[in-house]
């Protein structure tokens, strides 16, 4: 085997996908450093080598550096992974843009598109820097099964070869393996709808709906990603990786994910508000939802389930009469 | 090109194209034998279409002997005939100026058509007839022409417009002149060299010869690597970025990459031989006529069942002098205006540039050009990461030309039309209705000044945003009058009167080139404000 040539690496985001990102590249013998706002995070990633506000229970490689200084993070490290969530991305990147180069190779980790504009992040990262060589990373990817040492994989999507070349050499391991694909678009599709259908799970299971309702939602979820990627260019088979499907079975299935959290939150009968109040924590699907129906009325494809999650998040309809429509209407 | 960089582009092509070829049997991508016999097979029927001429007869016997070579000569035979395939193509494309035709083009031309030309011939007119009315005054160039300027005393420039006749060619090498720049060096279509008209103004340009028809990859590459070696000794270059006219009249939404590629590869060879003046920076130019020369030809075209259409088209209106003089004295008996907007310029990055020189980020941010060439600390070239930077140059020609696109009025008036008659016939889809060609149910001119003045008012909102260019006639007139000058064109040249009026209604007798003019606001979703 080949070995792996020890670089420093930059992760923009001290979050839980943050941290295991930068865990997974300490693990590959890495130096990583991690830019967060959080003066707390940074004090016990540099003095107890762990993550206390999202990971107190995992002890982090001594690999691992944390700062507030994004210029310490661009003049160090060429590749620099970009994981925070939808709604500050393009303010962080923007911040971030003024310290990268044309050399730099930025990867989004973030799923989501930015709300108004409806913007991918892949874009947003090409928008707000000098950085041409971008790429996204999207998958199956439950930070706390991945920190457990749970083997699992996740593809990387760019239209330059070199970007997926040392993605692939940085975060490649024997538990965890990295896919390629040229067709970012529909990978990022792929992990925004994602998140509309992990909502609509987690309503089901919520109702205590069974496993004939989950496949139902989970398939009809499959297909209208795959008709909103093909208006919007992207490629099929892209949905049936485990960008699309993969990610898919993970967040419709894990008692983790906050959009499935939300879900069940709605069907327990709370509203919107409230049920964002319970969760306490960034829900992308609600942004996903939005984006997703807006670029499906742009490009003029009809998605019932799309519109059903639609209505219950935007349009004050309950949960009942949701289900009961897009039952009638698919 | 300059006969000392010919004698030298003669020697260093073939051998990068060769070395280039051999690289690739080294590594085992394909072997000679595989070469020659795709070139073989391209190449016969290629030669199986063409008028028979001396050219394609000295094809011939070349394509006998290179059959010959591929079925019994020996690996040394292979190399050399493989060798003399590429200097052959390289003697074509830069072997371009026959001066029998030029002779015959200035003779046996009849004087009537001369002198009808010579608006567009620079040296003429200013030399012969300094007292004529100059056309200077028809031809607006507008835009970033200063930075332009600046950067041309800096930088190899790539000008790279849209593309909607053959005429556009001449009217570039006028504007060139125009500017006080020397001549563009200019890839032109084989078959115009053999027309005597063209043929006297590729001399203008500084023209070499692009024969689209031979689709093999010795050639696309050989032609590709003179390109670049050009651009390397600093030959600004014109390239139509579009490949083709367009067809269906509407400003490009896709390019080719293949010749603008090579603008980046001059790029990096020029740094990494250390040149002085390295840069190569890419100027978008927009150029819009009230009537195009070509226009039911390449309608006609871009109608055709899917797949059908031709790539090439040799036998239009361009090939026939009596329609070019015919075509140009009417557009000038009405004094029509031809304009040209300079887009900003763009790096090889897709990167817009200043005066100076400097790049910008989409933030405003000065960008270091180098840094995007740099891997592990040095400068390299990598063809799969070029041909993305390729078409990141590409996206930023695209949003120039959308946004410079100049909207005349006849452009104006033909969308308004082409959209009302379409509802009128809403029984019809377009296609249909197009190639009935002919409606019989005018639209009042009220109706059509009314629809006229909504869509303009939209466009001044563009217009004003910068993302469209108003002509100063659509600009500041009312619907009526846009509508009256937009008139005088519809039944001049072409065949039959595309707008029309009849008492107080508005008539076409040929849909299809409404249509085609329509086209030209194609992309601004204006449909919906009708």
């Amino acid at each position: 085997m080949m070995v792996k040539k020890s670089e420093t690496v930059g992760v923009i985001g001290g979050g839980s996908w943050g941290t295991t990102i930068s865990q997974l590249l300490a693990r590959n013998k890495h130096r990583v450093i991690v830019w967060t706002r959080n003066k707390e995070v940074i004090k016990s990633i540099n003095s107890e080598h762990i993550n206390k506000r999202y990971f107190p229970d995992y002890k982090l490689s001594s690999f691992i550096k944390a700062t507030d200084s994004m210029a310490e993070v661009a003049d160090n490290s060429t590749v620099i992974f970009v994981v925070v969530p939808s709604k500050v991305f393009r303010e962080i990147v923007g911040r971030l843009g003024n310290f990268v180069t044309g050399e730099h190779i930025l990867i989004s980790a973030t799923k989501g598109v930015e709300e108004k504009t409806y913007r991918t992040m892949s874009a947003i990262l090409k928008e707000e820097t000098p950085v041409k060589k971008v790429g996204v990373i999207s998958g199956p990817n439950i930070a706390e099964e991945i920190m457990q040492g749970h083997p699992s994989a996740t593809i990387v999507a760019s239209r330059f070869d070199r970007v997926i070349t040392k993605v692939k050499s940085l975060l490649n391991h024997r538990l965890f393996n990295i896919y390629s694909s040229y067709d970012v678009i529909g990978v990022e599709i792929a992990g925004a709808f994602k998140n509309v259908v992990a909502i609509a799970s987690g309503i089901a299971h919520g109702m205590s709906f069974g496993v004939n309702t989950f496949s139902y939602l989970m398939t009809e979820g499959l297909q209208e990603m795959n008709l909103l990627g093909k208006a919007m260019g992207a490629k099929p088979e892209t949905f049936i990786t485990l960008a699309g499907i993969g990610d898919l079975i993970a967040t419709c299935t894990s008692q983790y994910s906050r959009n499935f959290r939300f879900g069940k939150a709605l069907a327990e009968g709370l509203r919107v508000d409230e049920a964002l109040e319970k969760i306490n924590q960034t829900v992308e699907g609600i942004y996903a939802t939005e984006v997703m129906f807006e670029y499906s009325r742009m490009h003029g494809v009809a998605l019932p389930l799309l519109k059903a999650a639609h209505n219950v998040i935007y349009g004050g309809v309950s949960v009942d009469k949701a289900i009961e429509r897009l039952i009638n209407v698919s | 090109m300059y006969d000392a960089d010919i004698k030298i582009a003669k020697i260093e092509v073939p051998a990068r194209v060769s070395d280039y070829f051999y690289e690739k049997i080294k590594k085992g991508e394909v072997t000679i034998e595989e070469i020659l016999s795709d070139t073989l097979y391209l190449e016969k029927r290629r030669v199986k279409d063409e008028k028979f001429n001396r050219r394609v007869k000295s094809d011939i016997v070349f394509l006998k002997n290179l059959n010959r070579i591929l079925n019994r000569g020996t690996e040394e035979e292979k190399k050399d005939i493989f060798e003399q395939l590429v200097s052959r193509y390289v003697n074509e494309i830069t072997g371009h100026f026959s001066k029998p035709v030029y002779k015959l083009a200035t003779i046996v031309l009849p004087r009537a058509i001369g002198l009808m030309l010579n608006p567009l011939s620079i040296k003429k007119l200013l030399e012969e007839f300094p007292t004529l009315p100059s056309v200077e005054s028809n031809i607006h160039l507008l835009g970033e022409l200063e930075t332009l300027k600046a950067l041309y005393q800096k930088a190899t420039i790539v000008m790279a417009p849209t593309h909607q006749s053959n005429l556009d060619s001449p009217i570039i090498g006028l504007a060139i002149y125009l500017m006080d720049f020397a001549p563009f060096l200019y890839g032109a279509g084989l078959n115009l060299f053999e027309n005597p008209i063209f043929s006297f103004f590729m001399h203008n340009l500084g023209a070499y010869t692009v024969d689209r028809k031979k689709k093999n990859e010795v050639y696309l590459y050989t032609l590709k690597t003179y390109a670049t070696f050009a651009l390397e000794r600093g030959y600004n270059m014109l390239f139509f970025p579009g490949g083709t006219r367009s067809r269906s009249g509407a400003v490009e939404k896709k390019l080719k990459r293949g010749l603008l590629g090579t603008s980046l590869k001059a790029y990096i060879n020029n740094i990494l031989m250390e040149k002085e003046k390295p840069d190569i920076f890419v100027v978008p130019l927009n150029m819009s006529y009230q009537l195009v020369l070509e226009a039911e030809t390449l309608i006609d075209d871009f109608l055709r069942e899917s797949g059908k259409s031709r790539y090439i088209i040799e036998d239009d209106e361009s090939s026939q002098a009596e329609k070019i003089a015919l075509f140009i004295s009417k557009l000038f008996s009405l004094d029509s205006q031809i304009y040209l907007r300079v887009g900003r310029p763009i790096d090889v990055f897709g990167n817009y540039v200043d005066e100076n020189g400097i790049s910008y980020d989409p933030k405003g941010r000065r960008v270091d050009r180098i840094d995007y060439i740099i891997e592990k600390g040095e400068v390299v070239l990598d063809d799969q990461r070029d041909k993305v930077y390729t078409d990141e140059l590409s996206s930023t020609i695209l949003k120039e030309f959308k946004r410079n696109n100049i909207i005349l009025t006849n452009h104006l008036t033909s969308f308004a039309a082409f959209e009302l008659f379409l509802r009128y016939h809403a029984d019809m889809d377009l296609y249909k209705l197009v190639k009935i060609g002919v409606t019989y149910k005018g639209i009042p001119i009220k109706d059509l000044a009314s629809v006229v003045e909504k869509v303009k008012q939209r466009l001044v909102e563009l217009h004003e945003r910068n993302e469209i260019f108003l002509s100063p006639e659509v600009l500041e007139s009312n619907a009526l009058d846009i509508i009256n000058d937009a008139l005088r064109y519809g039944s001049i040249y072409h065949k039959k009167a595309f707008l029309y009026r009849v008492g107080d209604k508005i008539y076409s007798d040929d849909l299809a080139v409404l249509f085609y003019y329509h086209n030209r606001l194609d992309g601004y979703e204006l449909e919906k404000l009708i």
